[in-house]
């Protein structure tokens, strides 16, 4: 915990939270333009752009500050995106092959650069290559105040303009008609792509950034539905994951140099911490997690199975008293599930199960078997009368829809099917007049 | 000694004739560094852009992209289950099981996202190669204590290529040339329209495992040559430009064969060059793929021009 507070820690650790905000924001917008992959092409596009930067570094040794890297990697990720837009219409190549070629060909030329680099300035060299995995552990007070302002503009930029991105993002045709220049956003975002993959290079490192714009944003769709609650939660998972990551990192590399020198890299710690995130969420997520996802489907295919022996206790006793037994010949499924459904059923209520082996069903069993069986005879009359559905095929979709039809829905199916007090196959509608 | 010490461009290539000429009637020394280069760079293009052909038409380059991230968890399988100490020491049967454990892997990984998770195809791609190569650098990092292999797995080293390097490539070249011949009919009707190819009984599902896997094997086998990325662009880069020129598969393969041999020995005797002549040494593999990408992108602009002047001069009616 001290390592937050520390001041040697206190910059890697800060300066790599704001630096993951950045990405994570802009990351959100480009996942829902359902284009993340430019992400990781324009910010392997940075490459040779942060060699050449170093060149000039090199060229004016000290006289420029660092920054020029930056503003080189910059301008490259632009042309980067400009290239691939060349490619994609000039060559008429599909999306996927235009991203791998540009990615591959900017490496490429990154790895010639620097071949020559090396050779020319062999200390800016080994500065250009720490920034392949990022360098989070070097980060100072005076990067914090840069990565912060820079930050802070992406932020503003996003919140001040939030109702123009927010509408061309998901309706095209509704943003173009109320006048929101659709290539202006577009540009808009590719040049907040671009900052913010310049700055969070420097702490993710070239090879990763990618997985730093679409991991919180993963978290962020998982767990919300609206535009502003996302850019917020991406930005705090992004934030967490960088800070929690150059920690780990700091930690381990620091304590390992007593024995073997092995320095983790902090790049690809973040990237892992992100993904722990999203693996997570894309698990447990409420509403939009698998384990959720399941136990809804598990609960509702349990919830039919229940009414459906319910409705045949009423079909077979009525008022009366049945044999268990009997009831459970109906069905088709495990034995023991049965059983578990019947105790179950009983608990709450709904039917009653003597020691003689009979069974019958409550005040409250009988309403709710009419219910359904109500619904079922419902939806065939309707099904019959209204959609012309021949009167032999109506069943089994009616045994689908008795357990779905809410209220609302049966005052609408009650104004269609009107004072029928039969179904098809001339059984009487229960609560409809007609007789049993 | 290397033989080629000193020599120009031309030189280069000149010597390099003669003495591949010899060594492959039997009269020639041991193979030395640049002739090496060569035929690692050749075999190893080939191997990627018969792959990469396919991936390209079939629009799955970005999968061949996560693959080549993803190889090194494969790497990572065989230094736990093999015990080898560092990259050098892989052999073939290391390599198979690297590229099953990393196509596979990836490939489930991938499709379980989209499938069962519901996330977009995009993000599910990004993720996984995300996170499963910072994962593999890790371990890579820790296992083999090698703090370099990260860098090493993007820039290559091709200065450092041995036989061991080659005769993997080797088998490989072999073994996807094989599977190309003997699947080429099948392969190209998948390409082209999997619904059709589905309906008369060929195992799609199959097919695109086994790409996967002697994808992720052609990315491991040059790993150390050309590096993760500049495989990569292996892959697309031939394909795209014959794509450019040509609408025959079969003109695509040979023609992609024809380019990885001509940018290899251009590439070795050009970094030779600049040595020899300006002294300034250059990433060979960097020279490899900055070259083919500017002949790509140079015929993209040429070839609309191109087309326009021939129009204009008569030479293409005018629909073309």
């Amino acid at each position: 915990m001290s390592m937050f507070f520390d001041s040697a820690t206190r910059g890697p650790i800060f300066g790599s939270f704001l630096m993951c905000i950045c990405a994570a924001v802009s990351g959100v917008l480009v996942f829902l333009r359902k284009r993340t992959l430019v992400g990781e092409t324009l910010s392997h596009a940075t490459y040779p752009g942060i060699v050449l930067g170093g060149f000039v570094c090199a060229f004016f040794d000290g006289l420029v500050s660092p920054v020029v890297l930056l503003l080189c990697a910059f301008l490259f990720s632009l042309g980067g995106y400009y290239l691939l837009r060349l490619i994609e219409e000039k060559g008429k190549v599909d999306p996927d092959n235009a991203l791998c070629f540009t990615l591959a060909f900017s490496l490429g030329l990154g790895v010639l650069l620097a071949s020559q680099l090396q050779a020319e300035s062999p200390l800016w060299a080994r500065r250009v290559q720490s920034y392949l995995y990022g360098q989070a552990v070097t980060l100072t007070d005076t990067h914090i105040y840069l990565y912060g302002i820079l930050t802070a503009a992406v932020v503003l930029f996003v919140v001040i303009r939030f109702r123009e991105i927010e509408v061309a993002i998901f309706d095209r045709v509704f943003a173009s008609s109320v006048g929101v220049k659709l290539k202006g956003v577009e540009a808009a975002l590719m040049f907040l792509l671009s900052i913010s993959i310049v700055v969070g290079i420097r702490c993710v490192g070239v090879i990763l950034m990618s997985g730093m714009l679409i991991a919180p944003s993963i978290v962020a769709r998982q767990v919300s539905r609206s535009l502003g609650k996302m850019i917020f939660f991406a930005a705090l998972v992004g934030g967490v994951s960088a800070a929690l990551g150059t920690g780990i990192a700091f930690y381990y590399s620091t304590s390992l140099e007593s024995g073997a020198k092995i320095s983790l890299p902090p790049g690809p710690v973040i990237i892992l911490v992100a993904s722990l995130w999203s693996v997570l969420a894309v698990f447990f997520a409420p509403s939009r997690g698998l384990v959720f996802r399941l136990y809804r489907s598990v609960t509702f295919h349990l919830r039919c199975q229940s009414e459906n022996l319910i409705k045949s206790i009423w079909k077979k006793a009525g008022n009366g008293v049945t044999r268990l037994k009997d009831v459970l010949a109906c069905h088709s499924q495990q034995k023991w599930l049965l059983r578990l459904l019947i105790w179950k059923l009983s608990r709450d209520g709904w039917i009653i199960v003597d020691g003689l082996g009979g069974v019958s069903l409550t005040r409250d069993g009988f309403a709710k078997a009419e219910h359904i069986v109500r619904m079922h005879r419902l939806w065939e009359v309707y099904l019959v009368n209204h959609l012309g559905v021949s009167a032999k095929k109506v069943h089994r979709s009616a045994e689908e829809i008795e357990h779905i039809l809410s209220p609302e829905l049966e005052k609408e199916l009650l104004s269609f099917v009107g004072n029928s007090t039969h179904d098809p196959h001339e059984s009487p509608i229960p609560g409809q007049g007609g007789v049993l | 000694m290397n033989p080629y010490f000193g020599t120009d461009f031309f030189g280069c290539i000149g010597l390099m004739f003669k003495r591949l000429c010899l060594f492959f009637i039997g009269l020639g020394g041991p193979l030395c560094s640049d002739e090496l280069q060569v035929l690692v760079l050749f075999l190893a293009g080939i191997t990627a852009s018969l792959l990469g052909t396919f991936l390209v038409l079939k629009k799955t380059t970005m999968l061949a992209n996560s693959l080549s991230h993803t190889v090194l968890l494969g790497i990572v399988t065989v230094v736990l289950f093999f015990g080898v100490q560092s990259i050098d020491e892989i052999q073939l049967g290391g390599l198979l099981l690297a590229a099953v454990v990393a196509g596979v892997l990836t490939s489930v990984a991938t499709e379980f996202l989209i499938r069962v998770m519901r996330i977009q195809r995009d993000a599910s791609i990004g993720l996984v190669f995300s996170a499963f190569f910072a994962l593999g650098i890790l371990l890579v990092t820790l296992f083999l204590r090698n703090s370099h292999i990260g860098v090493e797995a993007i820039m290559g080293n091709i200065d450092a290529v041995t036989t061991g390097d080659l005769s993997l490539v080797f088998y490989c070249a072999v073994g996807v040339s094989l599977f190309i011949g003997v699947f080429y009919r099948p392969l190209k009707v998948l390409t082209f329209d999997e619904l059709f190819a589905k309906g008369i009984g060929i195992p799609t599902g199959v097919f695109r495992y086994l790409i996967m896997i002697l994808t992720s094997a052609a990315a491991i086998a040059s790993f150390r040559a050309v590096g993760v990325f500049l495989f990569l662009s292996l892959v697309v880069t031939p394909p795209l430009t014959m794509r450019l020129f040509t609408h025959s598969l079969k003109k695509i393969l040979f023609g992609s064969i024809l380019s990885s041999l001509v940018f290899a020995v251009v590439s070795v005797a050009l970094s030779r060059h600049m040595l020899s002549v300006y002294m300034i040494p250059l990433s060979t593999s960097g020279l490899f793929v900055t070259l083919s990408g500017a002949v790509y992108l140079g015929g993209i602009l040429f070839r609309n021009s191109g087309l326009k002047w021939m129009v204009k001069r008569g030479i293409l009616p005018a629909h073309e």
